[in-house]
């Protein structure tokens, strides 16, 4: 009933009321064949949160991408119908409307191009679409959708999940007592000795860009090839999109492949200079950091901890 | 000559119409201010003072608005400004005595001045233009994170609405459209391509479209008082020329068309509403000389001219001059973004393009391979950098995001295993292979400037061949102009 009147409330407002969470952009991208609508957006909503877009009808995208942990979940790897194990961890859904490629590769230029690949992916919903269009159909709750509505709807949904206001974005939109001393040093260390700034920036801390940090390299190989699958270039081996930031305290473990269980892991990752191969990305260098520069630094990373908003 | 040249474009089909006029040069004609939309006035900087003023664009009066006392006083001054519609505001951006620009307003009488933004984390700021209803100020700012982002800023309470963020770019410029629900701005095409389109953003942050696009530079974007074009500087047709594209609610209407040509380096400022553009022209070019030394008087005997740009360095062993020089067809950044290194011996000259986005300085390494260069690279981080001299690629020595965007300065160690380098008043030597570093005690790095008298119009850096008696040194500087053209 609540989400039914903030529905009507939303549709209401002009867009330029549209209000977006402390630190990101007002403008949301989105297609002109897809405006940002109340409407698709709640559509979208019940369709991410039902089980009958997969075989078995026990997993929903919400599953994986769970509101309660910042739209991931706890598994290293995603584990899909009749537990059937995926070879990457389900990123966190937060943001999204300001990426310009999906999937830890990039190869889904668009989101309504995106959020139909899990229900039919195997290790994920192992759903025919049309099968899928039927069963919505038959349950009587939806108007009449076809693949296209279904792509509009999820996709829409997916970029009103939107995360910001926390301690760092109240800094620095010029709240000095925001961030304490410790995740003050951490900030600067953040942007200076530590490196991380030149590839976590902006309102969501990515760049959108692909690199090869060295995670997932094992035994002198990846055995996930990561961005050179999509593109074929040589530095793309082991290349994976930047994650955002935002909630990072709440949704360990961490990259593509879940291999780093906490945020001291993923600081002990990076001070090394990542994992050394031969297409390591030349940002990534020995840090030398002290025990005292890696606590700031996870200080910092918890201040990144805000609020998530879904829905318009 | 110029007029000529017109004639002839006018039968091959191209724009005609009066020809632009030389408004006004000076010191204080600079590209950091607008013309007022009734065309009365200009903003601009005091260039002794560093006070806001506005100049008078038919009395010639100069008006200051700002009282601080001389430079050297203190930090402070004025920086880019635009006034509002009704010509009863001039927001401008005032750097600030804690070292960072926050934006101000002042009426144009002078009165007091009121501090709209003030924040450290977007330590630079660049208002832009007003809404047509003089209720926002579109601004640009630029944050630590080297992120720009395109806001707008209630002109009575300061708040902030950040409509757009930019990831190591920086609009050239950004206008609002006429009916006061588009902006307009310049940014890279696409994520790592290096050449500029145009895009409208709506205000209300709903939508946005590309205006204008191709493999040319676009830039400099301004909305027609009518709202029906966009003029800007682009190269599509060569060389920076002024382009028109047509718009209807944001979007493309038709294929931009040339209005003017052989404008020189030119950057567009505003246009008033009887349609006149107000633009400076950084006229001049300041070149490369090499001449000889009288031993006793040490003063310059004769110069020739080797080519165009600033900061001449010897290599050294002396066969070869390299020099700071202009990138392709750019017209905002100064002589700072190539690097141009030319063979005395075969007059062979090669052009580096190093990843770095400013170049205030370089120095060859002992062993002749490497230059150090003073700057920022392409992600705006300052420090210092070493550019190989045969392929351009480019090593960071030191790097700090609290860096001046011209980077530290620094020197070599004779060995050239080290780097000497200037940060927060002391010096630090930095070893090239392990990265570690240590402060320096006797803080002083070692001289460079030769014990030279350069003739009239030259400016330092100068450099001494190893022979002792032939120097390389620049001389002359651009000339900032302000021009005005009648739209057609
Ligand atoms: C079995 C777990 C699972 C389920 C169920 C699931 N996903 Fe995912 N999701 C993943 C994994 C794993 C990835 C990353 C896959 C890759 O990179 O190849 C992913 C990636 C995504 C992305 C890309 C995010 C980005 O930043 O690149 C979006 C969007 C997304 N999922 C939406 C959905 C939607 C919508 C549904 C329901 C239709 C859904 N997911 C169901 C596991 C799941
Ligand atoms: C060269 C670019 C780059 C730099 C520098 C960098 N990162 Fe990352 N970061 C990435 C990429 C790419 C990933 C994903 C890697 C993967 O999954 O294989 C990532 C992942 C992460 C994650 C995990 C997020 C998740 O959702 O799993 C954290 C936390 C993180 N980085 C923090 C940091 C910190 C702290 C620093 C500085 C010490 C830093 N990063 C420096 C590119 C970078």
């Amino acid at each position: 009933m609540k989400r039914v009147a903030a529905i009507v409330f939303a549709a209401l407002l002009p867009a330029a009321e549209h209000k977006v969470p402390l630190g990101l952009d007002a403008y949301v991208p989105a297609p002109e064949t897809n405006p940002l609508s109340p409407e698709t957006a709640a559509l979208g909503r019940a369709l991410f949160f039902d089980p009958a877009l997969s075989r078995d009808g026990a997993i929903s995208c919400a599953g994986c991408h769970d509101p309660a942990r910042a739209f991931t979940d706890d598994k290293p790897l995603a584990v899909g119908v009749e537990g059937r194990k995926g070879t990457r961890r389900a990123p966190a859904l937060l943001n999204r409307a300001y990426g310009r490629a999906f999937f830890w590769d990039g190869r889904a230029l668009t989101l309504e191009d995106q959020v139909l690949k899990p229900i039919e992916n195997p290790v994920e919903m192992d759903l025919p679409l049309e099968e899928a269009l039927r069963r919505l159909k038959a349950s009587g709750k939806y108007p009449p959708l076809d693949e296209a509505l279904l792509a509009a709807a999820l996709s829409t949904y997916v970029r009103t999940i939107l995360a910001g206001d926390s301690p760092y974005d109240r800094y620095v939109a010029g709240d000095r007592s925001a961030l304490d001393a410790e995740q003050l040093a951490g900030l600067r260390l953040f942007r200076g000795k530590a490196g991380c700034g030149a590839c976590h920036l902006g309102p969501n801390l990515t760049d959108e860009r692909f690199h090869n940090t060295g995670a997932g390299w094992k035994d002198g190989t990846f055995p996930d090839l990561g961005r050179f699958a999509v593109t074929g270039r040589e530095e793309d081996r082991g290349a994976f999109k930047t994650p955002t930031l935002r909630e990072a305290a709440r949704r360990a473990p961490y990259m593509h492949d879940g291999s780093l269980a906490t945020l001291e892991d993923v600081i002990e990752h990076y001070d090394k200079g990542g994992a050394a191969n031969p297409a390591l990305d030349p940002e990534m260098r020995p840090l030398h950091l002290t025990a005292e520069e890696k606590r700031a630094l996870a200080a910092f990373l918890r201040a990144l901890t805000g609020e998530i908003r879904e829905g318009l | 000559m110029r007029g000529w040249l017109w004639i002839l474009l006018a039968c091959a089909g191209g724009a005609a119409g009066a020809d632009p006029r030389l408004v006004w040069t000076s010191p204080g004609a600079i590209h950091l201010g607008a013309p007022s939309l009734d065309g009365r006035w200009l903003s601009t900087v005091d260039p002794d003072t560093g006070n806001l003023a506005l100049r008078g664009l038919r009395s010639g009066e100069m008006r200051k608005i700002t009282h601080k006392g001389p430079r050297g006083a203190s930090n402070e001054f004025a920086y880019f400004s635009t006034i509002s519609p009704d010509s009863t505001r001039v927001a401008y951006a005032w750097h600030n005595d804690d070292g960072f620009y926050e934006l101000r307003v002042s009426p144009p009488g002078g009165g007091a001045a009121r501090v709209l933004f003030r924040n450290e984390e977007a330590g630079f700021v660049q208002p832009a233009a007003w809404s047509p209803d003089g209720e926002r100020i579109l601004t640009l700012l630029f944050r630590k994170d080297n992120v720009s982002q395109i806001t707008l800023i209630d002109a009575e309470t300061g708040a902030v609405r950040v409509l757009k963020s930019l990831n190591w770019v920086y609009p050239k410029k950004m206008d609002f459209s006429p009916d006061g629900r588009w902006i307009v701005y310049d940014s890279f095409s696409r994520d790592g391509a290096a050449d500029r389109d145009l895009f409208a953003l709506s205000t209300d942050g709903a939508r946005e479209h590309r205006l204008v696009e191709g493999p040319s530079e676009d830039s400099f974007p301004i909305w027609s008082p009518d709202g029906a074009s966009v003029y800007f500087a682009s190269d599509r047709g060569g060389a920076m020329a002024l382009w028109a594209a047509p718009v209807s609610d944001g979007k493309p209407a038709g294929e931009p068309r040339l209005v003017r040509a052989g404008l020189g380096r030119f950057l567009p400022m505003g246009i008033t509403g009887d349609g006149t553009l107000y633009y400076c022209v950084r006229d001049g070019n300041p070149e490369i000389r090499v001449g000889f030394i009288d031993g006793a008087s040490r003063q310059v005997l004769g110069s020739g001219r080797v080519g165009e740009g600033v900061g001449p360095q010897w290599s050294p062993d002396g066969s070869r001059l390299a020099w700071l020089a202009r990138r392709g067809a750019e017209n905002f950044g100064e002589e700072s973004r190539a690097i141009t290194v030319r063979n005395m011996k075969d007059r062979s000259e090669l052009t580096l393009t190093p990843k770095m986005a400013v170049i205030s300085r370089i120095r060859w390494s002992p062993d002749g391979l490497w230059l150090l260069a003073s700057g920022s690279d392409d992600k705006g981080r300052g420090g210092l950098y070493r550019v190989d001299v045969r392929t351009a690629r480019t090593l960071a020595v030191a790097q700090d995001p609290e860096a001046p965007f011209r980077g530290y300065e620094g020197a070599w160690s004779p060995d050239g295993q080290r780097v000497l380098y200037h940060r927060g008043g002391a010096v630090f030597e930095r070893a090239l292979d392990s990265g570690e570093e240590r402060r320096v005690r006797s803080g002083k790095l070692p001289p460079c400037d030769p014990d030279v008298r350069l003739p009239e119009g030259a400016a330092p850096p100068a450099s001494l061949h190893p022979d002792g008696r032939t120097v390389a040194f620049t001389l002359g500087r651009t000339r900032p102009e302000i021009w005005a053209l009648d739209l057609p």
